[in-house]
């Protein structure tokens, strides 16, 4: 490597370094405050981005042993899972009949889709909540399976249609003219080009979900059905007390198996993002 | 011994189970007595522990199975939303403040109950009757209620020689004392409910109002609001920090536990969490009554009820559990006790009750000589009044006032506000 471009790279990656910081910040310190002892959090000489009373486990074994945190965190993993799954199977199909077929009004029903997606759940949660009680599903987590693909399946359905559209036709024709269906094509065709798209789609669908409030929190009402963003800001923020070093203790578990899935992912996810089928 | 024939067998069953079947309910014999109640997620985390265990011994009691089910306080309009729209949900629920006033079509008259316990226990306090006695009927049974007091270092005090504020202006001169000394007031003044609930009592003490007592006149114009922001912004200038106008529900709390705030005006929860987490503040904390001004002493006071959804198919064991936890004076004393004097109850010959004799720094909580009122008073709660306070307009006058806008140019802008919401 010569000199010039050795330190053009140095250059970068120190250019890049304020990025970083800004990024690993939040995480940095939700850590440390959910580390610290309440006696270091309410003192007021004590420097915020430091432990210097002893880092202690209190707020994680209060927040697995005296909530009910991992019964929370099962049913979000569970109603994430479900949903993330069925939206993409149904998005996929959707997004390739958008992108592919030639019907009436194609085009506005792409838009519509859209536009569903942006209608803001404050103003859906009460027309759904007649629906899930019709459904018999009240209090119940099954009641958010069926919810959360209302936003998921528009979200997903758009962003796979952008990226199917960048899968050359020919090569779909190619495979048909082979003597494949239409299905065989997608399934053996076009899917295998798209999976940056689809990873893409599911880390964006699991995070919604994994994030949801407003659904969580009207569907459901028993600690052993909520799941953990609405147990973890009823049970440890009552009014003007804030449970901190509980509280960031539940954000560093809960953004967990975000991180996990993003770390395994990135590669698929950036590309995704950035690139098309066919680079 | 006589023998039924097969025939009149046949016909009897049949007509006996078409007898039970008629109403279409099933026979009590057979009926589940089953209930659920929807509460707030207590300031007093204590209170919901002690609610558990009443529960369970009701339900040994009486053989009604009893569900309980929390929620935080923000989150209960958008829970109650629901449950209105599809007409299910719990059977029981908490209400704060107002909410009979806004619930009203949707609840059951408990005015046989309330009647059973002012009868016990004396009237209702007037926050209380005044939030849940809707165009006389009792829509919602009160049960407990925080107030505000005024929160101090009394060591600060006593190091400076400094008097205990019986006047707001007496508060100024303190609160400069106290700034000095590198404590400052901790008012916060932003789109809060703390904000409101020191908010309203000054502007109550100097003679001013929201909206009159017809619930249609906006009265926030006045000489007596303008002498309120004045007051606040000597106050912002020389004895508080420009935080304050970021500060959340938690923040004054936080400020005096972690020993920078002097002096706020809160519940007791900032000096019980203190105690609870043996910071070493909280033997430094004390209460004084809610300072006054020149048209008197006043405070806000947040009652809470339960209600009853008319939806509901169980409106009797309901109103047993309610009968059970309420009316049951040592249960309803166990349950007053367990919230260490963040919660007391709400009839007036339980004024003193033995929790406030648990800790001499709840003296203040007898509240001699204030009038409590909720949000908005003396303008009925309807649901524009109410809008009107969820609008935070009051704080945001006050934080217009304290950032530079001229104080008349505040007033008239609370003012247009308050008319659109009043004629929306």
């Amino acid at each position: 490597m010569g000199k010039r471009k050795f330190w053009n790279r140095v250059l970068m990656h120190v250019l890049l370094v304020p990025f970083l910081l800004f990024a690993i910040f939040p995480f940095f310190h939700m850590t440390l405050t959910s580390l610290k002892s309440d006696r270091e959090l309410y003192d007021r000489k004590a420097v915020p981005l430091l432990i210097q009373q002893g880092p202690t486990l209190e707020h994680y074994s209060k927040l697995l042993w005296e909530t009910a945190f991992i019964t929370w965190t099962k049913n979000s993993l569970i109603v994430t899972f479900i949903a993330t799954a069925v939206s993409l199977v149904v998005a996929t199909i959707a997004a390739y009949a958008l992108a592919r077929l030639k019907f009436f009004a194609v085009g506005s029903f792409g838009t519509g889709i859209f536009v569903t997606y942006l209608v803001p759940t404050s103003l859906l949660f009460l027309p759904l909540a007649q629906v899930v009680n019709w459904l018999g599903l009240a209090d119940s987590k099954w009641a958010l399976v069926v919810t959360y693909p209302t936003f998921l399946v528009p979200f997903c359905t758009w962003l796979l249609m952008g990226y199917f559209r960048t899968v050359p036709k020919e090569v779909e024709e190619c495979a048909m003219v082979d003597g494949a269906t239409r299905i065989q094509a997608l399934w053996r065709i076009v899917l295998p080009i798209a999976i940056p798209g689809l990873v893409c789609a599911a880390l964006f669908a699991f995070t919604l979900s994994w994030n949801e409030f407003i659904y969580a929190l009207t569907f459901t009402s028993s600690s052993d059905q909520i799941t953990a963003s609405v147990g973890v800001t009823s049970e440890l923020i009552r009014g003007d007390i804030y449970f901190w070093g509980q509280l960031m203790a539940g954000a560093v578990l809960a953004s967990v198996p975000i991180v996990i899935l993003y770390v395994f992912f990135l590669d698929y996810y950036v590309s995704g993002l950035t690139a098309g089928a066919v680079k | 011994m006589s023998t039924m024939s097969r025939r009149r067998f046949v016909a009897t069953s049949t007509a006996g189970l078409a007898g039970i079947l008629a109403p279409r309910i099933p026979p009590a014999v057979g009926q589940q007595r089953e209930i659920s109640y929807l509460c707030w997620n207590n300031f007093a985390p204590l209170m919901d522990k002690k609610l558990a265990e009443i529960g369970t011994r009701f339900t040994k009691d009486t053989g009604i199975k009893l569900k309980i089910d929390h929620i935080a306080h923000a989150q209960q309009p958008a829970k109650y939303a629901a449950e209105v729209q599809t007409q299910s949900g719990h059977d029981l629920v908490e209400m704060r403040m107002h909410f009979p006033w806004l619930y009203e079509p949707q609840l059951v008259d408990v005015s046989d109950l309330v009647a059973q316990l002012e009868k016990q226990y004396g009237a209702a306090i007037s926050s209380a009757k005044e939030t849940a006695h809707v165009r006389g009927v009792w829509r919602a049974v009160p049960q407990y209620h925080g107030m505000f007091v005024a929160t101090y270092r009394e060591d600060l005090f006593k190091k400076a020689s400094l008097k205990i504020p019986d006047t707001w202006e007496d508060l100024y001169v303190a609160g400069k004392e106290l700034k000095k000394m590198g404590h400052p007031v901790g008012i916060p003044i932003s789109q809060n409910y703390d904000t409101i609930s020191t908010a309203g009592p000054i502007l109550w003490s100097f003679g001013g109002l929201e909206v009159d007592k017809d619930g249609k006149t906006v009265r926030i114009n006045s000489p007596a609001t303008e002498q309120m922001l004045e007051w606040y912004k000597k106050m912002f200038k020389d004895a508080m920090d420009p935080e304050v106008l970021s500060w959340t529900d938690a923040s004054n709390n936080e400020s005096i536990q972690q020993g920078k705030s002097g002096w706020i005006h809160n519940p007791v929860s900032a000096y019980l969490i203190a105690k609870q987490k043996k910071l070493p503040t909280a033997d430094l904390i004390n209460h004084h009554r809610t300072p006054g001004g020149p048209a008197g002493r006043h405070d806000t006071d947040v009652p809470r009820h339960i209600g009853i959804w008319k939806f509901s198919k169980n409106v009797e064991p309901a109103k047993e559990f309610i009968k059970y936890i309420l009316g049951k004076r040592e249960v309803y004393d166990e349950y007053i006790m367990s919230a260490d004097a963040f919660n007391l109850p709400t009839y007036d010959k339980l004024k003193e009750h033995p929790v406030l004799k648990t800790d001499p720094k709840y003296a203040a909580l007898s509240g001699e000589g204030v009038q409590y009122h909720a949000y908005g008073w003396p303008a009925p709660p309807s649901d524009k009044v109410q809008l009107i306070t969820n609008s935070f307009i009051l704080p945001n006058m006050v934080a217009k006032a304290v950032t530079g806008t001229p104080t008349k140019e505040s007033v008239a802008w609370a003012e247009r506000e308050m008319k659109k919401i009043l004629a929306g």
